[in-house]
């Protein structure tokens, strides 16, 4: 037997016309098949009218703001090592690019050579410092370059030793705020 | 409930946890029955509603006043829920498993107990087999009374495709659901025909 478009009719939510619905009476009324499938759907309709909305366990919003922190924390720790992933993958991308430049300009060497050729390239810069700048250093007394050497030096090495301590801090450790912030919470 | 809901918005739209922590309490548990009815486990249900309620809080910059919150929630949750499934690539549905339900009767007999519980069994059954798809648009349409229109924004589809999911979804649950023994039966009948 066709059950088209009975089947559709009988599943439809839409109110049938009294011609349509004359028409699914009557062939209902032959089909047991059709019959059997409004059966079941009026009693699954009826289950799911029953069944209502199911409930969380007791202290669902109580679980989330205890997790809440954490959550932040690991978001905020992922941030940090996206950033300095994508910080270590620039600079390797430019380090590539710079020795892919390298072998195009010297395409027979070999890496001993163009390892040779670099080192020759960089002292020839360092001389050209060396003629340049201790002409000039001679006429500066001895105490003021020292000091000069000894101010800039400890800052570089402050500064490293933040820089390095705040990208460590970051990845590997959370943040003090967020430390706070949880303190806070069991202090209440 | 939802009368103080916009100023919540708006406070938790600056930062304020505690207002969007007063949006968990009121919503918890429509986006808890969502993920209950695609999931099937209490336990995964809860851990998935967190989840629902943490991307909320991450993406609330993107939420359109125009909208319902409730609508927007339940499609964060519905799309969570079928990606999990996905992943899953199995239903992870068992008929043994069965929460205890807010129903509407809130003193029942042992008996009415034991035959919805038994009634519940059969219909997540029937769930469990679908696709998680199908499963969405089923629970949407019967538990949240979203029309076609809604559901198809909710699911990020098109109107048609909803009403084609609907349509499998309704003739795969006629098909498969057995109708409990504890249904009034009619000399052998459950429903006389009656108008559509």
């Amino acid at each position: 037997m066709n059950h088209h478009p009975y089947e559709e009719w009988i599943l439809s939510d839409e109110t049938l016309s009294p011609a349509e619905n004359a028409s699914v009476q009557e062939h209902l009324a032959a089909c047991p098949e059709c019959r059997q499938l409004k059966t079941r759907w009026e009693a699954a309709k009826l289950q799911i009218n029953r069944a209502g909305l199911a409930a969380p366990a007791t202290g669902f919003t109580m679980r989330w703001q205890k997790n809440l922190p954490d959550r932040i924390s690991q978001l905020e720790t992922q941030s940090a090592r996206r950033f300095l992933f994508i910080i270590l993958a620039c600079s390797a991308a430019m380090l590539a690019g710079w020795v892919f430049t390298w072998l195009l300009n010297n395409p027979t060497a070999s890496i001993a050579t163009s390892l040779i050729k670099l080192t020759a390239n960089a002292i020839l810069v360092f001389q050209g410092i060396k003629f340049m700048v201790f002409p000039a250093l001679r006429s500066i007394p001895l105490v003021y370059i020292l000091a000069g050497i000894s101010i800039a030096g400890t800052t570089a090495l402050m500064l490293s030793a933040v820089w390095a301590g705040a990208i460590w801090h970051y990845v590997f450790r959370k943040p003090q705020s967020l430390e706070l912030v949880k303190e806070g919470e069991k202090n209440k | 409930m939802a009368n103080d809901q916009p100023e919540w918005l708006s406070r938790a739209l600056k930062g304020d946890q505690e207002a969007f922590s007063l949006l968990v309490e009121t919503y918890q548990r429509p986006v808890y029955n969502l993920c209950y009815r695609m999931l099937g486990d209490p336990a995964e249900a809860e851990d998935a509603a967190q989840d629902t309620f943490w991307r909320a809080f991450q993406h609330l910059n993107r939420y359109d006043p125009a909208r319902p919150f409730m609508t927007w929630l339940l499609s964060i949750a519905a799309h969570f829920c079928i990606d999990l499934q996905r992943k899953k690539r199995m239903p992870r549905f068992s008929i043994d498993l069965v929460v205890e339900e807010m129903l509407p009767d809130p003193a029942p007999g042992p008996e009415k107990t034991a035959s919805q519980k038994e009634e519940n069994q059969i219909l997540h059954a029937v769930l469990g087999k679908m696709k998680p798809e199908d499963r969405a648009v089923i629970v949407l349409r019967y538990w949240y009374q979203m029309p076609e229109e809604e559901i198809a924004q909710a699911l990020s589809t098109t109107v048609s495709s909803v009403k084609s999911r609907l349509h499998r979804a309704r003739l795969m649950i006629a098909e498969q659901y057995q109708v409990p023994s504890a249904m009034p039966a009619n000399g052998g009948k459950y429903y006389e025909p009656s108008p559509l």
